[in-house]
């Protein structure tokens, strides 16, 4: 026998689950179109639908041109970071129906298009590289040993461990945008990880800390939180950049060393 | 990202930082006093060579009747790095912000000078101005 909760479980498949959504798509391919423009779609769909799912439902039936990046569908590949209703967000992890109608779907800000909702993402990828984002260890461990961790540390870099590179902190970031030598939030909290890290050594954290603090590095940070907002992970840039600022101010209060 | 060292940088932010604390607090007094005791439009050169040379401040306004007679040197100290603080954190501010255009590095040494000339004549500006309400300077600054 079926029990109430299975009688109440919601199918989206039913017809009185159906509703109607308008999507504003941007559109634009750099080598064919004087300008930009948004094109308007009406799609039906269904509950938990999300604004890729929307995405492809518009390519397979209504107009296969339409060209945006993703993978994984599950907010781990982190390639479909694009523009809805004024925020960065994953389209994958975005709900049609939790941002309104019509759903305003654009390309990051401040990165170039390449076609439609694709972005050219090298120019990030150049920042991250910046901070030199791999494990540079002072010392080998003795022969057999392994770099050991104490799981207070590893707790400590928990909290940036989860970025998947989608660019979103980044393109929300005002100081990024105008300054091409600020590495960026995603970068900066990329630097963070290793800069904790205490199996890299207090040489490697010192140079690290050193070459975070040129002209154009963490101090650049506005404390705004643009970043912290649009994360779809939880990460928080804003909070590793101060912690790293004032670290780095600490050591040069402690001249007398 | 730009890898060149910087020294002054980690300085730089730790003083901007500490001077907006102190703005908050000397600006606070500021309004208070010139806004919500005096009032603006009962500042007079009279009271105000009272509050500078003898740290007395009176005034009948939203507030109510107050009259606050402190040390001199602790009112004249607050006017001082109010605009030393100020300008400070207003001048290095612009300068940021200028420097985080792409379009304007290449401008960066001689923003960098002009800022800081800047920032100097103005301060001795003020320090003149200040100078005034004190007898021997009178002859210093006389704005008409
Ligand atoms: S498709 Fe991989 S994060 Fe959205």
């Amino acid at each position: 026998m079926a029990t109430t909760e299975e009688t109440q479980k919601p199918d989206a498949a039913t017809a009185t689950d159906e509703e109607t959504a308008t999507l504003e798509v941007f559109r634009y391919v750099p080598e064919e179109d004087d300008e930009p423009y948004f094109e308007t779609f009406e799609i039906e769909t269904f509950e938990g639908m999300t604004v890729l799912d929307a995405l492809i439902k518009i390519r397979d039936e209504q107009d296969p041109s339409l060209t945006i990046r993703h993978s994984c569908r599950m907010a781990r590949c982190g390639s479909d970071a694009v523009y809805i209703n004024g925020t960065q967000r994953l389209a994958c992890n975005t709900q049609v129906r939790e941002v309104g109608d019509p759903v305003k779907v654009e390309p990051l800000p401040r990165f170039d298009v390449i076609r439609d909702l694709v972005v050219e993402m090298n120019e990030f990828y150049d920042r991250m590289e910046s901070v030199e984002p791999w494990f540079q260890p002072d010392h080998e461990p003795e022969t057999g040993e392994e770099y050991l961790q104490s799981p207070e540390n590893r707790r400590n870099i928990d909290t940036v461990l989860d970025c998947i590179w989608c660019g979103a902190c980044t393109s929300s970031c005002s100081p990024a945008a105008t300054d091409s030598d600020f590495p960026g939030p995603a970068a900066l909290a990329k630097a963070y990880r290793f800069y904790k890290d205490e199996r890299e050594g207090e040489e490697t954290r010192k140079r690290r800390l050193e070459m975070l603090e040129s002209s154009h590095g963490i101090y650049r940070c506005h404390t705004q939180f643009n970043c912290t907002e649009v994360c779809p992970k939880g990460i928080s840039p804003t909070e590793a950049i101060m912690e790293m600022s004032r670290d780095a101010v600490k050591e040069k209060l402690r001249f007398w060393r | 990202m730009s890898t060149k060292p910087s020294k002054t940088a980690g300085w730089n932010w730790f003083l901007q930082r500490a001077t907006g604390v102190a703005l908050v607090v000397l600006l606070g007094f500021h309004f208070a006093v010139e806004h919500f005791i005096v009032g603006a439009h009962h500042i007079t050169a009279e009271n105000t060579v009272e509050r500078i040379t003898h740290g007395l401040i009176q005034g009948d306004h939203v507030l109510g009747q107050i009259t606050i007679n402190m040390p001199a040197f602790l009112y004249q100290a607050s006017a001082i790095l109010l605009l030393a603080f100020s300008i400070f954190h207003g001048m290095y501010g612009v300068y940021n912000i200028l420097m985080e255009q792409d379009a304007l590095k290449k401008y960066r040494q001689p923003l960098k000078y002009f800022f800081i000339v800047f920032s100097i004549a103005l301060f001795i500006q003020g320090v003149l101005i200040f100078l005034a309400f004190f007898e021997p300077f009178w002859e210093i600054y006389d704005p008409r």
